[in-house]
């Protein structure tokens, strides 16, 4: 029987609004705080919610080169592969 | 900050070499069997040595491995994954397996325009083609030290890493 897969995590949802009717010097300290708070608690939802998930979940794909054209081609035998000569280090 | 990349020009490679616009051929898995022409595919990418210098110097081998090499954003276009804010900084620390990030050759200072190194992908390229593409190139980049010291390292701990059929609980 399938199983329903559960929902990815998702960061929490913080609504920080600045406060309408401050204003001035005191208003606008009020409100940069304010704004400094909400992006301080997303960056540390998103860092959470990275380190919860299994590292299979963030792994990647191979970047592949990019196409550069075709090459025509006739293969040659060119004798068996010899080792390198081997110098001794001593 | 001390740079990552020092400018060098010439024929001689070592660990750490970066040379844009490699070609690299792709053969057909029945390639040379049939005697004829063949049309053989080639792909263009940017790439950075691995081999060990002191191998490359005393001409000890014949061909080099080389990794590919990316910007964020071209990594991202393929794995939009890494976007997310926090996946770039645990590469940074080295702790995504595969991946090493060294600071970028301009505005070093500058984490967006870092490059990323995929130890999955290895090359092999003769070792003379690869010698006079550096010679090709008027000014390139070499990796210098500690920061190749590091590089390799990260190189042969990703090689030398081995997978358990089973694992410890982790403590939770």
């Amino acid at each position: 029987m399938p199983a329903i897969a559960p929902l990815p995590p998702k960061p929490p949802i913080v609504h920080v609004r600045p406060i309408a009717d401050a204003l001035g010097d005191e208003g606008l300290f009020i409100s940069k705080a304010a704004e400094k708070a909400a992006e301080h608690w997303e960056d540390r939802a998103q860092w959470i919610l990275t380190h919860s998930r299994e590292s299979d979940e963030l792994d990647y794909e191979s970047v592949p080169l990019d196409d550069a054209g075709t090459v025509r081609v006739r293969y040659k035998f060119a004798g068996k592969l010899e080792p390198m000569p081997y110098e001794w280090d001593d | 900050m001390t740079p990552f990349w020092i400018a060098h020009q010439g024929p001689d490679l070592a660990q750490g070499d970066l040379l844009p616009d490699c070609l690299v051929p792709t053969f057909d898995p029945q390639f040379g069997e049939s005697g004829d022409a063949e049309t053989v595919p080639f792909e263009r990418g940017d790439l950075i040595v691995v081999t060990q210098s002191c191998d490359l110097a005393n001409a000890k081998t014949r061909f080099v491995a080389l990794c590919p090499i990316f910007t964020l954003e071209r990594f991202e276009a393929f794995n939009s994954n890494f976007k997310t804010k926090g996946v770039w900084e645990e590469v940074r620390k080295g702790r995504r397996e595969g991946l090493h990030m060294l600071a970028g050759t301009d505005e070093p200072e500058n984490n967006r325009r870092a490059l990323i190194v995929d130890f999955r992908q290895i090359y092999s390229l003769p070792f003379e083609y690869l010698s006079s593409r550096a010679a090709e190139i008027e000014t390139r980049w070499r990796l210098q030290s500690p920061f190749v010291e590091h590089f390799s390292q990260a190189f042969a701990r990703f090689f030398m890493r081995v997978g358990l059929p089973s694992a410890i609980p982790p403590f939770k």
